[in-house]
């Protein structure tokens, strides 16, 4: 192997090295969080980490009837009070999982946790 | 001399990956969602021109809009007679004279009418007024006593629904009957809103009507789109995950549209022959290409006995389907295996037949 050889081979290495060190930007390794999502109206309303051990969190969340009002605790989250009349969003209860949501129809909020889909969707 | 050669061979490599690297347009992922029939409706189109795709999921909202507002049931206080939705207007009009509607309605009528015969009566378009006697999607809800079943279930008939393809008019034929075409619209508008976007030339997406999904194409080369069937005792957990490519899926569960009468649960799902709610199964998810046939094959096998809908589902083409029996049985027809991968808990017996 010539001098010339090593340096062509050192430099196709630095290619290589950069393009993954971006790729492993693209692609960061999960953390122990629930990514939450609350959307009212259409709108992406607030984006919440949660982290295990955190202490209970309450937001209001204008929706299309009225105030709800959301709960966090730890990497779980629900509904606690909506202005909607058949309260299937409140009753559905905690969510803690990457793949659940809360939908409340008549206040038009959707609350769910996010996860780098490893799912398209869910039928059910 | 060398040394040159060698720099203008890193600089050319740099530019070459720099070309391939940020040169290709980068493939993009639009979402778009909004309320509408009584459920949250989301469209991900996938292509590099994200303009086309706003405008072409733009199209295909338009098309769910206009086919709930011909579709509903309920009519908005204060909409104009002009503005009444066709299954309003064949409702008010029962007993009294028939009604020129829609084509799209007058195809929903149809394919309803079919798998009512196919069901021999477990599935039924005319259950309108057994819905509004339990209080479902009313306000007051009330379990019904056997006179009043008695008197509502004779308002429940398809055969009394009559369509005349020519003049392209559908008539109940008795005062008090009405419409509810809950178990078809859903799945109608979403194929309609995947049509709309294979025209606009839209090659992957992926519409989800509450459950009610249609995919089109792959979701890249050689991925097929995974969907998971959701447990029907345990909102958290997945049956199984199915790979699909241009298919359609729906679900009906007696976990949903469910109302509380002193402390017991009722779900939406009620027999035209008993009034009640039908027990057999706790969920029937159907794949099939067209999404309106999902959507109403899922509610008409799910108020079959097991046996009774898989064997349906035999004489059918292009047809598959998950149930979930009353008994815990997750039973999956033949064409489905292999591209379905279960995960359900222990509680779930799964039996390869």
């Amino acid at each position: 192997m010539t001098k010339t050889d090593q340096k062509l081979l050192l430099g196709l290495l630095i290619i290589g090295l950069l393009a993954l060190a971006g790729h492993r930007f693209y692609f960061q390794s999960q953390t122990q969080s629930n990514q939450v999502i609350i959307k009212a109206k259409g709108e992406v309303v607030q984006t919440l980490t949660l982290r295990a051990g955190e202490p209970l969190q309450r937001l209001t969340i204008e929706g299309k009837k009225g105030q709800a009002i959301v709960e966090t605790k730890g990497l779980k989250v629900r509904m606690l009070e909506a202005p909607c009349p058949d309260q299937i969003c409140v009753q559905q209860g905690w969510i803690d999982s990457p793949r659940q949501t809360i939908i409340c129809v008549p206040n038009e909020i959707v609350i769910y946790i996010d996860a780098e889909a490893s799912l398209d969707g869910i039928t059910g | 001399m060398k040394k040159n050669y060698f720099i203008v061979l890193i600089v050319v490599l740099v530019l070459v990956g720099g070309v391939i690297f940020f040169g290709q347009k980068k493939e993009q992922k639009l979402t778009s969602e909004e309320f509408l029939m009584d459920t949250f409706v989301s469209i991900s189109t996938y292509g590099t021109d994200t303009d086309f795709l706003q405008q072409a999921t733009k199209k295909a909202f338009q098309e769910m809009r206009r086919i709930a507002e011909l579709t509903d049931r309920f009519s908005l206080s204060g909409t104009t007679a002009a503005k009444l939705s066709d299954v309003v207007r064949i409702n008010e009009n029962a007993g009294i004279k028939p009604v020129v509607i829609d084509e799209d309605v007058f195809e929903m009528l149809q394919a309803a009418q079919e798998y009512s015969q196919l069901t021999e009566g477990a599935f039924d378009v005319t259950i309108g007024p057994l819905l509004d006697l339990w209080g479902f999607g009313r306000e007051k809800q009330k379990k019904p006593t056997v006179n009043e079943l008695q008197r509502v279930l004779t308002l429940v008939d398809s055969e009394k629904l009559v369509l005349d393809q020519e003049k392209q008019c559908a008539f109940l034929s008795e005062q008090g009957m009405s419409l509810d075409l809950g178990a078809v619209a859903k799945g109608y508008a979403v194929e309609r809103a995947a049509k709309v976007l294979a025209e606009e030339g839209v090659e992957r997406a992926l519409i989800n009507a509450g459950g009610n999904i249609k995919v089109i194409g792959e979701k890249a080369k050689r991925q097929p789109w995974k969907i998971g069937i959701q447990d029907p005792r345990d909102s958290s957990a997945l049956i199984g995950v199915l790979s699909l490519e241009d298919e359609a899926i729906a679900t009906s569960g007696d976990y949903n549209r469910t109302i509380e009468i002193a402390g017991k649960r009722y779900h939406h799902l009620l027999s035209p022959q008993t009034g009640y709610p039908v027990g057999y199964n706790m969920s029937v998810t159907v794949v099939t290409h067209d999404a309106g046939q999902a959507d109403l094959l899922s509610t008409a096998l799910f108020l079959l006995e097991p046996q009774q809908a898989l064997d349906l589902v035999a004489k059918l083409n292009d047809t598959e389907v998950v149930i979930i029996t009353a008994d815990k049985k997750i039973l999956v027809s033949p064409g489905l295996q292999g591209k379905i991968e279960l995960q359900a808990r222990k509680e779930y017996s799964y039996d390869q037949n």
